[in-house]
C-alpha cells in the first residue's frame, strides 16, 4: 500500500502560530484600554499633584498640596461619612431584601413572568430616567406619597409626622439623605435577588432533599444549608453593589445635586462640583481619588472569592 | 418476621406520565429489599414517596403500622442516604452527623455529642469528625452518610443507589461493609439500584420494576431461577436470557447453560442448538460466544474456562441445553407458564 | 391545610408588595405623563386619578418643543456605533482570553471584569481634558470614543465566559478537517455564539443609554446631548419643571430598554457568578 505524499499545509504565522493569533486579537481592545483609561488614570494622578484648573492648563507640580487642602475642609469629612453611611446601610437593607425577594422567587405562583419583569425593572432602565420618576414622587409640593399619608391620617395639622401638609423629601438633611438610600435599594435589590436567586437554583436537590429528611425546618435549611453554600455568590453580588453605590454619582445628582447645601454630597458629586462646575480640575480629581483604596480593597476581595469558588 | 413496610396500590402521576403505576409491596422488619430496574422505571419515585419527598397521587403507605401516605419526611422515623451521600460540604464531619438531631431539637448538647460518637464510633470513623467532607475519600463518604442516618435511630433505612459514584473497585468492598452494617443492627432497609449484580448480592429480597409496575418480587435465587417474565428473565443475568420463539411458546435459557457438545460430555434427552459463531469474548474466567441460531436469532453462550473450547467467526458449534434448564413463555404476555400447563 | 393556605396568601401579598414597589414609579409616571397642569399642580387633587381628563398636550410639547427627539436621535447614533466598536474589538478579544492565553486566560478575563468596575468618576477630568484635546468637546463624537472605555472591557469578560463554555472539541474537529484555528473560530464558534453576541449588543446598547457622567461632561450644547442626560438637565429650565414632559419623557425610554434588558438578564447573572452557576 502506497502512501501518498501529503503537501504539507501552508503554515501561516498569522492564523495557526496560536500566541501570535491570540495576541493580535487581544491587541486592539488592550490597546484601546491602555490608551483611554490606563492613559487617564495615570493624568488623574497628575492632575491631583497640579495645580491644573479649567483656566490654568499649565501643570505646575505642588504635591500634596491639593489632598491637604481637600482633607481640611468640613465637606471632606461630610462627603466620606455621606458616602461610607449611604453605601454600608443601603447595601444592608438590599442584601435583606433580595433574600426576602430570591426566596420568593424560588416558589411558582401565578403571573411569575410579570413579577420578574416588574421587578426588574428599575436595575434595567437607565439610572437617570428611573431617578427622576422618583423625583417627582418625592416632590416637595406634589409628592403623590404625602398625598396618601395624609388620606391615611400620618400626615397634617395634629398627625405624627405634621404638623405640615409635607415632608419636604429632598430638602431636609435625613430625609434627603434617607432618599439618596431609597432609590439605591430601588434599583440594585432587584439585581442582587436575581443573582441570589441564581444561587439558590444552582444548589445540588439533593442537599435539600437530604436537609428535609433529616428533620430541618424551611427556615433553619434556608439558613444553616443554603446561605452558607451561596456565600461566595452572595459576596460578589455585594461586592459588585458596593462599588455601584460607593461611587454612584447619577442619584444624587438627578434627586439633590448634593443638597441640602452640602448633606448629600458624596465624594463623586463633590469630585464634580468642584472639578467641573467649579473649575478646580486639580482638586476634582484629587477627590474621585479618594477613592482608589477603597476600590483595590473591594478588587483584591473579588479576586480572592472568585479563586474561592473555582477551588470548590 | 413481622411486616413493617406496607405500601398499598401506590401510584404517581406527573401530568401524562405514569412513575408509579399501582405498587403493591410488604417489607418485613429488618430485611433487605433490594428495588431493581432499568432508569425511569419508577424506583426512585417509589422510594421518595417512602421518605415522604413526594406525595403520591393514590394509594397508602404504612411504616411500622402508622398511617404516613401524606405526612413529611421528619414524621416518619426514616433515614435517607442519597446517590451523592448529600454530605454538607460546609460543615465537619461532627456537625453533619449532628444535623438531624440539632434539626429534630430537644436533645442538650451534651447528649448530642454522645449519639454523634456512639454513631461514630460504630462506623470506624471517630477520627475523621473534624474533617470536611471534600477530605474525605468515597468509602469514608458512604460511612459518614451511614452514620449521619443512623445518629437519629429511624426505624427503617432507605438507600437510593448508594454506591453508583464510586469506582468500581471501590464499589465491592462498600458493598461488603453496607450488607455487614445492616446485618448488625437489624434495621430494615430498602435499597434501590440498577445494578443487578448489587441487586443479587445485597439483597434478602429483591423487588423487580419497569415502567412503574412491579413486575416480581421473590429472593435473588428465586427471581433469577424462575423468572416471572421476559423482562425479568432478560433483565438478570450477564448477560441475560435468551429468548427464542418457538412455535407455541417463547423459549427461554440462560447463557451458562448452553454446553458445547465438544468440550463436554453430554447426557442424551437434551435440546440441541447449532449456532453460528459471530464474535468470541475470551473474559478470562468465561468465555462469552456470541452467534445466531438458524432462524437468525441472536443467541450468547457462557462457557466456563474449565470446559475446553474454541470457535472463530463463521464456524458453527452445536450446544446442548438440559430441559430442566428450560423456560417458557406466553408469547404475548411474556409471562412464564408454570412447568405442569406446558 | 389551613396553614398552607395563609402560607400561599403571605407569599402572593409579599409578591405583590414588591411588585408594586419597584413599578409604582413607573406607573405614576405614566399617569402624570398625561394629566393637566391644571390637575397635577392642585395639591388637593388625587395624584392616582385623572381628576381632568387626560391630555396629549404634554407629549406635544415634548416632541414638539423641546430636543428630545433629538436626544433619542442622538442616542441611537452613539449607541449604534459604539456597538460596533466594541464587538469589532472585544469579540476576537475575548475568544483570544477564552482559548488562545492558556493560564492567565481566567485571570486576564476577570481582570477585564474589574476594569470595568474602574469608575467613569475617577476617569471623567482626563478624559475630559483629552477630548478637549481633540476638539471632541459637544460633539457626539466624544462619547463615540470614550463610551467604549466602558463596554470593550465588560463585554470581553462576558465574551471570554461565553467563548469559554463552546465546547472545545468543535473547534478541534475543525482543525483536523484543515482549517486554521482563526477559521475555525469564524466558521465554528462564530455561528454558535449568535446569542452570546446579541446579549453582548444589548447590554451594550443599554450601557450606552444609561451612562451619564461622560455624557453631562463632554457635551453641553443641548442639541447634541443624549437622553441620559438631555432629559433630566435640558427639561429642568431654571426652577420651572415640566413635570408631566419630563415624566413622559423618561417613561418613554425607561419601560422598553427594561423589558429588552430583562430578556437578556440572564447571561449577566451568568457571567457574574463566574460560571459557578449554570445561567
Amino acid at each position: 500500500m502506497s502512501v501518498e505524499t501529503v503537501k504539507p499545509p501552508r503554515f501561516s504565522i498569522l492564523s495557526d502560530n496560536e500566541r501570535v493569533l491570540g495576541a493580535l486579537m487581544l491587541a486592539p481592545a488592550v490597546i484601546f484600554i491602555l490608551a483611554l483609561v490606563g492613559l487617564p488614570l495615570v493624568i488623574s494622578i497628575a492632575f491631583s499633584l497640579s495645580d491644573v484648573t479649567v483656566g490654568d492648563t499649565s501643570l505646575d507640580f505642588v504635591g500634596l498640596e491639593n489632598f491637604r487642602r481637600v482633607i481640611r475642609t468640613p465637606q471632606f469629612q461630610r462627603a466620606v461619612v455621606d458616602t461610607v453611611v449611604f453605601t454600608i446601610v443601603a447595601l444592608l437593607i438590599i442584601l435583606v431584601l433580595a433574600n426576602i425577594l430570591a426566596v420568593i422567587f424560588t416558589q411558582d405562583f401565578h403571573g411569575k413572568w410579570l413579577a420578574r419583569i416588574l421587578v426588574i425593572l428599575p436595575w434595567a432602565t437607565p439610572i437617570a430616567l428611573g431617578t427622576l420618576g422618583w423625583l417627582w414622587l418625592l416632590d416637595s409640593k406634589f409628592s403623590p406619597i404625602d398625598y396618601v399619608l395624609v388620606q391615611i391620617g400620618l400626615l397634617g395639622p395634629d398627625t405624627l409626622l405634621g404638623p405640615g401638609l409635607h415632608l419636604n423629601y429632598l430638602g431636609r438633611e435625613f430625609l434627603a439623605m434617607g432618599s439618596v438610600i431609597l432609590v439605591h435599594v430601588w434599583r440594585l435589590t432587584p439585581l442582587s435577588a436575581v443573582i441570589l436567586l441564581a444561587g439558590l437554583t444552582s444548589i445540588d436537590q439533593e442537599l435539600i432533599d437530604q436537609a428535609q429528611v433529616d428533620g430541618a425546618s424551611g427556615l433553619r435549611t434556608h439558613l444553616q444549608i443554603k446561605l452558607p453554600l451561596i456565600t461566595p455568590i452572595m459576596a460578589i453580588a455585594s461586592l459588585f453593589g458596593f462599588i455601584l453605590i460607593f461611587t454612584d454619582l447619577v442619584v444624587v445628582f438627578v434627586l439633590t445635586r448634593g443638597g441640602p447645601i452640602y448633606y448629600t454630597q458624596v465624594l463623586s458629586m463633590w469630585s464634580y462640583n468642584k472639578g467641573l462646575e467649579g473649575g478646580a480640575l486639580a482638586e476634582g480629581a484629587a477627590i474621585a481619588l479618594f477613592f482608589a483604596p477603597v476600590l483595590l480593597v473591594a478588587a483584591v476581595l473579588i479576586l480572592r472569592t472568585v479563586r474561592r469558588i473555582e477551588v470548590n | 418476621m413481622t411486616t413493617f413496610v406496607e405500601i398499598l396500590a401506590l401510584k404517581k402521576q406527573f401530568g401524562d406520565v405514569k412513575a408509579v403505576d399501582g405498587v403493591d409491596l410488604s417489607i418485613q422488619e429488618g430485611e433487605m429489599l433490594v428495588i431493581l430496574g432499568p432508569s425511569g422505571c419508577g424506583k426512585t419515585t417509589l422510594m421518595r414517596m417512602i421518605a415522604g419527598l413526594e406525595i403520591p397521587s393514590d394509594g397508602e403507605i404504612m411504616i411500622g403500622g402508622q398511617q404516613v401516605t401524606k405526612l413529611p419526611p421528619r414524621a416518619r422515623h426514616i433515614a435517607m442516604v442519597f446517590q451523592s451521600y448529600a454530605l454538607y460540604p460546609h460543615m465537619t464531619v461532627y456537625r453533619n452527623i449532628a444535623f438531624p438531631l440539632k434539626a429534630q431539637g430537644g436533645l442538650e448538647k451534651e447528649e448530642i455529642d454522645k449519639k454523634v460518637r456512639h454513631a461514630a464510633g460504630a462506623l470506624g470513623i471517630e477520627s475523621l469528625l473534624d474533617r470536611k467532607p471534600r477530605q474525605l475519600s468515597g468509602g469514608e463518604r458512604q460511612r459518614v452518610a451511614l452514620a449521619r442516618a443512623m445518629v437519629k435511630e429511624p426505624s427503617v433505612l432507605l438507600l437510593d443507589e448508594p454506591l453508583s459514584n464510586l469506582d468500581a473497585k471501590l464499589r465491592a468492598s462498600a458493598r461488603d461493609e453496607l450488607q455487614r452494617f445492616q446485618r448488625r443492627l437489624g434495621i430494615t432497609t430498602i435499597f434501590v439500584t440498577h445494578d443487578q449484580v448489587e441487586a443479587m448480592g445485597l439483597g434478602d429480597r429483591i423487588a423487580v420494576m419497569l415502567a412503574g409496575k412491579v413486575r416480581q418480587v421473590g429472593t435473588p435465587a428465586e427471581i433469577y431461577g424462575e423468572s416471572a417474565d421476559t423482562f425479568v428473565a432478560t433483565f438478570l443475568g450477564s448477560p441475560g436470557m435468551n429468548l427464542l420463539e418457538g412455535a407455541e411458546h417463547t423459549i427461554g435459557f440462560r447463557p451458562e447453560h448452553m454446553l458445547p457438545v465438544d468440550g463436554a460430555k453430554i447426557r442424551e434427552g437434551t435440546t440441541r442448538y447449532i449456532v453460528t459463531v459471530d464474535r468470541v469474548e475470551n473474559l478470562g474466567a468465561d468465555t462469552l460466544v456470541y452467534g445466531s441460531v438458524d432462524d437468525g436469532t441472536h443467541v450468547v453462550a457462557k462457557i466456563a474456562s474449565t470446559l475446553l473450547f474454541s470457535a472463530s467467526t463463521g464456524d458453527q458449534r452445536e450446544f446442548a441445553i438440559n430441559p430442566a434448564h428450560l423456560r417458557y413463555f406466553d408469547k404475548e404476555t411474556g409471562r412464564i407458564i408454570a412447568p405442569d400447563a406446558q | 391545610m389551613a396553614r398552607a393556605r395563609i402560607r400561599r396568601a403571605g407569599l402572593y401579598t409579599a409578591v405583590v408588595a414588591f411588585c408594586f414597589f419597584f413599578a409604582a414609579p413607573f406607573l405614576w409616571m405614566i399617569i402624570t405623563a398625561f394629566k393637566t397642569d391644571r390637575d397635577l399642580y392642585r395639591a388637593q387633587n388625587n395624584p392616582f386619578f385623572f381628576n381632568e381628563p387626560p391630555t396629549l398636550d404634554n407629549l406635544d410639547f415634548l416632541f414638539f418643543n423641546t430636543n428630545y427627539l433629538g436626544f433619542i436621535r442622538n442616542s441611537l447614533f452613539v449607541g449604534a456605533v459604539v456597538v460596533i466598536i466594541t464587538l469589532l474589538l472585544a469579540v476576537p478579544a475575548g475568544y483570544s482570553l477564552a482559548r488562545l492565553a492558556g493560564r492567565w486566560g481566567e485571570r486576564a478575563s476577570i481582570g477585564m471584569f474589574l476594569i470595568y468596575l474602574v469608575p467613569p468618576i475617577l476617569l471623567f477630568i482626563p478624559l475630559f481634558r483629552i477630548v478637549v484635546a481633540l476638539h471632541l468637546n459637544n460633539s457626539l463624537w466624544s462619547l463615540v470614543v470614550t463610551y467604549p472605555t466602558i463596554t470593550i472591557p465588560f463585554s470581553t469578560w462576558l465574551l471570554a465566559g461565553f467563548f469559554g463554555s463552546i465546547p472545545r472539541d468543535l473547534e478541534e474537529a475543525a482543525m483536523v478537517d484543515g482549517y486554521s484555528r482563526f477559521s475555525a473560530f469564524v466558521r465554528v464558534v462564530l455561528p454558535l455564539s449568535v446569542s452570546g453576541i446579541i446579549a453582548v449588543i444589548v447590554f451594550t446598547f443599554t450601557l450606552t443609554l444609561h451612562e451619564f457622567i461622560y455624557a453631562l461632561t463632554f457635551v453641553t450644547a443641548s442639541a447634541q446631548r443624549t437622553i441620559s442626560v438631555g432629559v433630566p438637565v435640558e427639561l429642568i429650565r431654571g426652577d420651572v419643571f415640566f413635570w408631566q414632559s419630563l415624566m413622559a419623557a423618561a417613561v418613554i425610554v425607561a419601560i422598553p430598554v427594561g423589558i429588552v434588558y430583562s430578556l437578556f438578564l440572564s447571561r449577566l447573572v451568568a457571567g457574574l457568578t463566574m460560571g459557578a452557576v449554570k445561567g
